[in-house]
Parts: C-alpha cells; sequence; structure tokens
C-alpha cells in the first residue's frame, strides 16, 4: 500500500487508490420499495401448500404452465386448419388424377349423346336417367391437362361445380333440326329470337 | 493485484435459511439480503459504470440489479455451485454489461470519483485521487467482457472458475482476459506517468 514502496507497481498502487464511494444511506430501503411487488410476488406462492412441498426445488415458478396451456386453442385450430388444407389439396389432386386419362377419349361422343338424348325422350322435359355419362364427359373436356384446348382450362373447377351440364341440349329440342315434325313452321325458331314479334 | 484483492470487501455471502425465506418472499430476509449484499453491488456497479458515472446512475442500476435478482431468486439453488455472492455478481454484470451496450458511456470529467482517505497528508492524498483517476479511466477504455472480468477479479476476488461462470465462458479465456487486460492498464499508466 505504500506508493513510494519500490517493490510496489505503478498498477497496483492505482488499482489500490481507486476508491468508490459508499452508497447512499437509504439505499437498501430505497431498492426494498421498489422492488416491492417483486417480494411479495414471492410470497403468494408460497402460501399455498401445494408449493410449500417444493421449497427444495424452487427452479419452477407456478406461472410458468400458463401461457402454454393458454396456447392450446390456438395450437389447435392451427392444426385443424392444416389437416383442412392437406383434405383440400389431397382431394383437389385426386380429381385431377381420375381426370388423367380422360384425354385418350376424344370430345366426340359428347356430340352424340346429345342428339341421341331427345330421341329417347322427345316430349316431355325430364332429363335420361344416364348422367354419370355427360358429367364425365364434361370433366373431360374441361380438364387443364388437355393438350387440345389449354385455354379452356381455368374454367374446369366451374364446369366441374355445375349441376346440370346437359341443360343446353334439351332446349335444343324445340330446335327445328331435332323436330322433324313441323318442317313448315320453322318460324318458331325466328319467333323466339324476334323480340318484336 | 494483490494490494487491490486485500482492500476489496467480501460482503454478500448468506446463510442458506436467509436465501430461502428470502426466495420465499419473507421481508425480514430480503431486507437482510440487501443490507448484506448492496454494498457490494454497488462497488461493482460503480466500476463498470466508469468515471462518468454519477451516484444516482449508480443507485439506479443498484436497483435494477436486485430487480433481477428478485425475479431469479426461486430459480437459485442453495446447493448448487455457485455461491450466492457470485450468482449475485453475475446478475450484476449482465445487467451492467445490457446498460452499457444499450447507453454508450460519455467520457466526462471525474467530478464522480470519491475522496482520499482523509488522514492522508495533502500531497499524498493528491496523488492518490490522480491515480485513482487514471485507472478508473484506463479500466473504461477496456471492452465491458475484459473490463468485468478484471473488475471481478481485482475488486471482488473471484476465482478463474466463477468468473468463467459468470460470463459464461472458460477459464482460459478469463486469464487470457485478465493477462491483456493487465497489459493494457500497465500501457495506458505508463503512458500517462512518462508523458513530462
Amino acid at each position: 500500500m505504500n506508493p513510494e514502496h519500490p517493490s510496489e507497481s505503478l498498477l497496483e498502487r492505482s488499482l489500490a487508490a481507486w476508491d468508490v464511494p459508499e452508497p447512499a444511506h437509504d439505499l437498501t430501503d430505497r431498492i426494498l420499495a421498489h422492488n416491492a411487488d417483486a417480494v411479495e410476488a414471492l410470497a403468494r406462492p408460497a402460501s399455498t401448500p401445494s408449493f410449500a412441498r417444493t421449497d427444495e426445488t424452487p427452479t419452477m415458478l407456478p406461472t410458468e404452465p400458463r401461457p402454454s396451456s393458454n396456447l392450446r386453442p390456438f395450437l389447435t385450430a392451427t392444426a385443424l386448419g392444416f389437416a383442412a388444407a392437406a383434405a383440400l389439396l389431397l382431394a383437389f389432386s385426386a380429381g385431377r388424377e381420375t381426370a388423367r386419362p380422360a384425354p385418350l377419349t376424344p370430345a366426340t361422343p359428347k356430340v352424340e349423346i346429345n342428339v341421341a338424348a331427345p330421341v329417347a325422350a322427345p316430349a316431355p322435359p325430364t332429363p335420361p336417367p344416364a348422367p354419370a355419362a355427360p358429367e364425365r364427359l364434361i370433366i373431360e373436356e374441361t380438364t387443364p391437362g388437355l393438350p387440345q384446348a389449354p385455354s379452356l382450362a381455368p374454367d374446369s373447377p366451374e364446369e366441374n361445380a355445375a349441376p346440370h351440364p346437359p341443360r343446353p341440349p334439351k332446349k335444343s329440342l324445340k330446335d327445328p333440326f331435332v323436330d322433324g315434325e313441323g318442317e313448315d313452321e320453322t318460324p318458331i325458331s325466328g319467333d323466339l329470337l324476334n323480340p318484336f314479334r | 493485484m494483490n494490494v487491490a484483492r486485500a482492500s476489496a470487501s467480501l460482503p454478500g455471502e448468506l446463510d442458506e435459511t436467509t436465501i430461502v425465506a428470502a426466495s420465499r418472499g419473507e421481508p425480514w430476509a430480503a431486507r437482510r439480503l440487501v443490507e448484506v449484499t448492496q454494498r457490494m453491488v454497488h462497488r461493482y456497479a460503480w466500476r463498470m459504470l466508469g468515471p462518468g458515472a454519477s451516484r444516482s446512475r449508480a443507485a439506479e442500476m443498484v436497483q435494477e440489479v436486485y430487480a433481477r435478482v428478485f425475479r431469479a431468486l426461486p430459480r437459485y439453488r442453495t446447493d448448487g455451485a455457485a455461491r450466492f455472492a457470485t450468482w449475485l455478481l453475475i446478475i450484476a454484470h449482465r445487467t451492467l454489461v445490457d446498460e452499457l451496450r444499450r447507453r454508450r458511456p460519455e467520457l466526462t470529467t471525474l467530478e464522480g470519483s470519491a475522496p482520499g482517505r482523509l488522514d492522508d497528508r495533502p500531497d499524498r492524498m493528491r496523488e492518490r485521487k490522480e491515480l485513482g483517476e487514471q485507472i478508473a479511466a484506463a479500466v473504461h477504455d477496456l471492452s465491458p467482457p475484459m473490463r468485468s472480468a478484471f473488475i471481478l477479479r481485482a475488486y471482488h476476488d473471484r476465482s478463474i472458475a466463477e468468473i468463467a461462470d459468470a460470463l459464461d465462458i472458460d477459464p482460459g479465456t478469463v486469464k487470457s482476459r485478465l493477462h491483456r487486460a493487465r497489459q493494457a492498464l500497465q500501457a495506458a499508466l505508463e503512458e500517462i506517468h512518462d508523458e513530462p
């Protein structure tokens, strides 16, 4: 400690000379007042008997598990959302796969059925009892994988969702090209088309 | 460095009963904990903050240290490896380092330094005051991790292993930092005293 001692280095003398002022007399009270809430919070879990037994291992706070339980609804909803999205994706891909073999068949059979349908049921407007074939054909035509009409691809979901695709041919029942009885009544179509008559 | 360590006070070691009672939030134990340890924490904070620090800023930092201490107290294990004073200094170190990172310290005048001993002669008082200001400025020029290691060793008598725990580094790195800190401080002081 003697600054004049030759063996005492300058560094050690300097370190010994670096004094620190004493803290304020009321620092303890200020610290306790500043942390009164924290001390009270420490007292709360100790008042419950379940935590009184775990004094030897105080690493677990009683409030620690709560955030995970609060997250449970959110995690459940997220999982359900992912499951729904996955199911939609699977259903969409399955629909595309079932429609894939269709491009081998040309679109001409549709025309044959449309012509044959009025013959099977000439007068009544009830649809023929074979809805599976036309629907399949429409799906095939509007499949985006078709090499013939790639521009029709975006319309395929709407057409697949259409409930009654073969309806337009039914209107053609009144078309004079189908109805062979009234050759002299050909102006009917003209009447229908002309709104002034 | 032995001289400095001999002058360092080593309070801060609490008995296990007080620590457990404080972790339960018993007021008497919380008061006892602060009374026994606050001088050590204040000295560490004062030296870490450097010569530009004011008393009020040091007191604010001490309060912040204890805020963290009371939050972390339930996780302190009395049968663990760390002594309570070392555990407390670890929290103080992290609090001070966070503060120093947040606010770049400004080098100001040394008006916050402690007064010299009253029983010294005036010339020795002056020399001592100058030496204290010089070492405070030189220590303040060290990086915070190196500064912390040096202060913990020189003024708080922490072992190499305890400093390694406090700074979360290996003991070899602690030795390296202490060696480089000592070299830097010696060079800074010699430069000051070699000037005409």
